[in-house]
């Protein structure tokens, strides 16, 4: 489990996708010589390219709140599918324009791909909810403002804490619940 | 002396995985049923990863009903602890609400967080000891509140070539708006699934993990990457010898 931080704002788009990118490769300290080398430009590669995804979740995230407000809440937890899909396919591309496709068991590769998109867009997605929901913010990196359709005694804010503070098991299935029916 | 954190699943945890004492099942949410004032309810389709046990929420739900049996020779069939108490039509079944907390850099309670822990207590209450992390539980600070943050399975999967089964999360395990010192989490279970001599049964500790020294964040965001579920990696793995 690795701690990602950043002080006084969210991560912003380039830090989540160097982390994503780090998760996509081998980590290069246990390679030598050329590979070491070619797996560090993979990586820098991916993370180059990547940082537009994030601002595309960003930026999807704040339309989401800008039109609905706290009923963003039933927004999915799950990553956009059709947004993943498109960020599988770069990213094996990359794989297979590099020079490890040859020994690459593409299957394993393409799971692999698949769990690490979905965990970081949900992260990058939860991150903007969460600011949001909790404190009334929206924006990008350290420079956040306050969001005029943030209510703090909307009932989705009470909703948003049940399911990921786990106050007790019954608030947590009730929350879930609601979440899964009410929209 | 102060204390350290050592990467480890519990012993007590590994103990109680072969004693039916930790359900890792993802939520099921919204699965219609039919069910009207009785403990026999039929889902509307059958679907695979509920348990027995498992809490039942929705409108009408009975009052702490849980799973109690499925009916063999049965797909859709099964009964709960509690009746419904009226026309129960669509149901959450959750499992155990697994959280996760954070311990704080200065462990002031001299305890080897590590495989020995079994419980974690009170959180943020008394005398740290491998059964309460007690004040060695990071205090309050932006979104993280005292015993941290509920934690959502994911499909537990089975690896294949690997000889193993791993479950981790679907939450995103992060904190916003947060000023924090941390040296490691503990991943806990609190529902009460196995009887015991003495309380608490319930908060019993699952996991420990290192963050390989002190991190720290301020009036910022924490956000802990899992790894990659599969036959090498996983929160909770289980890998015969």
């Amino acid at each position: 489990m690795r701690p990602l931080i950043t002080n006084h704002g969210k991560h912003s788009d380039a830090k989540m996708a160097y982390a994503m990118a780090a998760d996509l490769v081998e980590n290069s300290a246990r390679l030598s010589g050329q590979d070491a080398l070619d797996m560090r430009k993979l990586e820098n590669n991916l993370g180059d390219s990547l940082a537009k995804h994030f601002r595309k979740i960003a930026d999807r995230e704040h339309a989401g709140i800008e039109a609905n407000g706290h009923d963003h809440f039933f927004a999915e937890f799950d990553a956009n599918p059709g947004h993943a899909a498109e960020i599988e396919t770069e990213v094996m591309a990359a794989y297979m324009a590099s020079p490890f496709a040859a020994s690459m068991d593409k299957d394993l590769a393409a799971r692999n791909v698949h769990e690490v998109v979905n965990k970081w867009m949900r992260d990058a997605q939860n991150m903007h909810r969460d600011w949001f929901h909790r404190w009334g913010k929206v924006g990008h990196h350290t420079e956040l403002k306050d969001s005029p359709k943030f209510d703090k005694n909307h009932a989705h804010v009470q909703m948003w804490k049940d399911i990921h503070d786990g106050p007790s098991a019954k608030a947590y299935a009730e929350a879930l619940h609601y979440h899964a029916t009410a929209k | 002396m102060a204390g350290s954190v050592t990467t480890a699943l519990t012993n007590s945890s590994l103990a109680e995985m072969l004693s039916c004492g930790h359900n890792y099942l993802p939520p099921q949410s919204g699965l219609a049923v039919t069910q009207s004032s009785t403990i026999s309810g039929v889902l509307g389709t059958a679907i695979a990863g509920l348990a027995v046990g498992m809490a039942q929420t929705g409108t009408n739900a009975g009052a702490g009903a849980v799973i109690a049996t499925f009916t063999p020779g049965t797909v859709t069939n099964y009964t709960t602890s509690v009746a419904s108490t009226g026309a129960l039509t669509s149901a959450t079944f959750t499992g155990d609400l697994h959280k996760i907390l954070l311990l704080g850099s200065a462990l002031a309670g001299n305890i080897a967080y590590g495989s020995t822990v079994t419980n974690v207590g009170t959180p943020g209450t008394g005398t740290p000891s491998l059964a309460n992390v007690g004040t060695d539980e990071v205090a309050a600070s932006g979104s993280y509140s005292a015993g941290g943050l509920a934690l959502t399975p994911t499909a537990i999967a089975q690896t294949n070539p690997v000889n193993s089964a791993a479950v981790g999360f679907s939450t995103t395990i992060q904190w916003t708006s947060a000023t924090l010192s941390v040296a490691g989490a503990v991943t806990y279970n609190t529902s009460t699934r196995l009887s015991a001599a003495t309380a608490p049964a319930n908060n019993r500790a699952t996991a420990v993990y290192s963050f390989g020294g002190t991190q720290s964040v301020t009036s910022g965001t924490l956000t802990l990457t899992q790894p990659t579920t599969d036959g090498h990696t996983g929160l909770i793995r289980l890998s015969p010898n």
